[in-house]
Formats: C-alpha cells, structure tokens, sequence
C-alpha cells in the first residue's frame, strides 16, 4: 500500500519535469503566446491581443525588415518590447522628430524599431538602433480576438519606408 | 589567436561550455573566488557573458565595472567620463588594451547578458572559481564623498 503511493508519487513527479522539460524547450525554441499591452502598434495589434511569436528565425538569424518583432526593452531588461523592424545594420534610416528630419546609418548588429503607431511610440527614434540579441522572436500569428485571426498587416506607414529606399 | 594557450572553458550559470579566447582573462582566472548573486542583480566585477553588440554572431565575456547610475571614467571612449544609464552595465576585459569593450562600443543593455561565468572547468590544473574583484584604480568614481 506504501509502496504502492510512494512510487505513484515518484512517477507524478517524473512525469512533471519531463513535461516540464518539454515545455521549456517549445518555449524557447520554437515560439510562445504573448498578450500585448500599449498603444504603440496600432492599428496591427492593439491592447490585449494574443499573437504567437516564432523564435526560429531569431535563432537563424532570418529578420528581415517588415517584421514585427518581440524584443527587450534596452533601459529595462523585464519589459520586452513588440515593435515593426525598419532597418536592418546598414540600411539608412530617418529620425522624424516633429521640427526636423535627419538620416542615420544602422550600425553593424543592430537593427531599427518603429511602432506602427508612429505618433504614440517610444521606439529607435528616441533610443536609437538596438542590438540584434535584444530580439526574441518575431510575430507570425495574430490568435485573439477571433474575427482578426490571421496573419499580421503590412506597414500601415509604408510610404515612409519606400522614401527612404528610393534615397539610397 | 585560439591557440591552446589562450583557449579556457568556463561554466556558465546556464550551464553551457562556450569556449572562449581569453586574452582579456588572462589576470582574472589567479584570482579567489566569491558567491553567485542573481543575474539581473549583477554584483559589480562579476564576469558575466554577453552577447557582442556588434556582431550579432558572437559572444564575449568581460568583467562587470559599473552598474547602472555609476559614473565611470573611461580609457579611450569618445567621452572621458560616462553616467551609465537605466538597464545597462559598463564592461572591460582585464587584459586593458587588448580587449574590444565598452570603451569602444560604450554601455551594454543587461538583456544582453547570458550569464555569469563562476568556474574554469578546463584545463584541469586551473580548475577554480572565478572571483569577483575590480581591478585595482578601475570601478564607478565615488559620487557621493564630492558632495560631502
């Protein structure tokens, strides 16, 4: 009877850190649920939508730019950021304030943040380009609320991003 | 550079075995050892595993000099005295003048860390806990007695 319950037991709790194990790995290799929160990526996503975010191409290094990304805050490693990659190291990009319009270059390794919500944002054009290994994956699938389930949206500003293409 | 010499393996708080050249460890690893603090925590001139900023590929290892708020004086940075700011840390290699650092690249984010190196498992003879100690005239100048 003893032995009976403590072996039961033992098995429960083996099959608790396999599982575990698993879980851990899915986690970080193949993607997870985020629930996002603000305003800076509207319209594409807004408060309290679930999306799922692939961490594969952040592994095999396959960002391009139009992606929407996850990332780490750079001044607060606990908050993890959601924004729409603009330029990748290399590529020209404009620093829009509301007085005056400059052009930077993106440094090697790192890469250009924008919200969508240009207006409500804090992004690159206040902190400037952040490393690569900030990024912890990219969004792929938009999963709540129901009715927009799908894939995510093309760059509602995109004359922005053609302009400065053709100035290069 | 990767001669066997210069070749050490650390084991990192994670557990992985990356395998470094350490030519910017070459004074740290004779040293005593101290204990582990959280990573977020970082103690100051712990050595901690970051990822390059500006090779998204590679990763280096370096020792912790200033957390953020600390003011640091730098050794060849386009500025001669630095405030880290929020959610950064400041980082050199021992082995000064040999050790591309946060004296050419600046401040680093900490969600760049990996972890931090506590032990050099290989090779055997070395096999030791890495200590956390500043080097000697290097660490965040002392604000406060100025005021004073």
């Amino acid at each position: 009877m003893f032995r009976g319950l403590l072996g039961k037991t033992l098995g429960f709790v083996g099959y608790t850190i396999q599982y575990g194990c698993i879980a851990h790995c899915a986690f970080e290799y193949i993607g997870e649920f985020v629930v996002c929160s603000g305003p800076s990526m509207e319209p594409t996503i807004v408060s309290h939508d679930i999306v799922f975010s692939e961490r594969m191409s952040r592994h095999l290094y396959k960002i391009q730019k139009g992606d929407i990304v996850i990332a780490k805050s750079p001044y607060d490693p606990a908050m993890n950021i959601c924004k729409r990659v603009i330029g990748l190291e290399g590529d020209k990009v404009s620093t829009r304030s509301d007085i005056f319009t400059s052009h930077t270059y993106v440094p090697k390794g790192h890469v250009w943040l924008e919200g969508d919500n240009l207006r409500n944002s804090t992004d690159s054009r206040s902190y400037g380009p952040i490393p690569y290994g900030l990024i912890r994956g990219r969004v792929c699938l938009k999963l709540w609320p129901p009715h927009t389930f799908g894939t995510l949206g093309e760059n509602p500003n995109k004359q922005n991003v053609k302009s400065f293409k053709d100035s290069d | 550079m990767l001669t066997s010499t210069t070749r050490q393996k650390c084991l990192i708080q994670r557990m992985k075995f990356p395998r470094f050249p350490l030519m910017p460890l070459q004074k740290c690893i004779s040293r005593g050892g101290d204990a582990f603090k959280d990573s977020l925590k970082m103690q100051k001139s712990s050595i901690i595993y970051t990822h390059k900023v500006a090779e998204k590929r590679i990763k280096i290892i370096k020792r912790v000099i200033g957390l953020e708020g600390d003011f640091i004086r730098t050794m060849g940075y386009k500025n001669r005295y630095v405030k880290v700011p929020d959610g950064h840390f400041w980082i050199e290699g021992d082995h000064h003048g040999h050790s591309l650092d946060s004296n050419s690249f600046g401040p680093v984010s900490v969600g760049l860390l990996h972890g931090r190196a506590s032990h050099i498992i290989w090779p055997p003879h070395r096999w030791q806990r890495i200590s956390p100690a500043l080097p000697p005239n290097r660490g965040p100048l002392e604000i406060n007695e100025d005021q004073e």
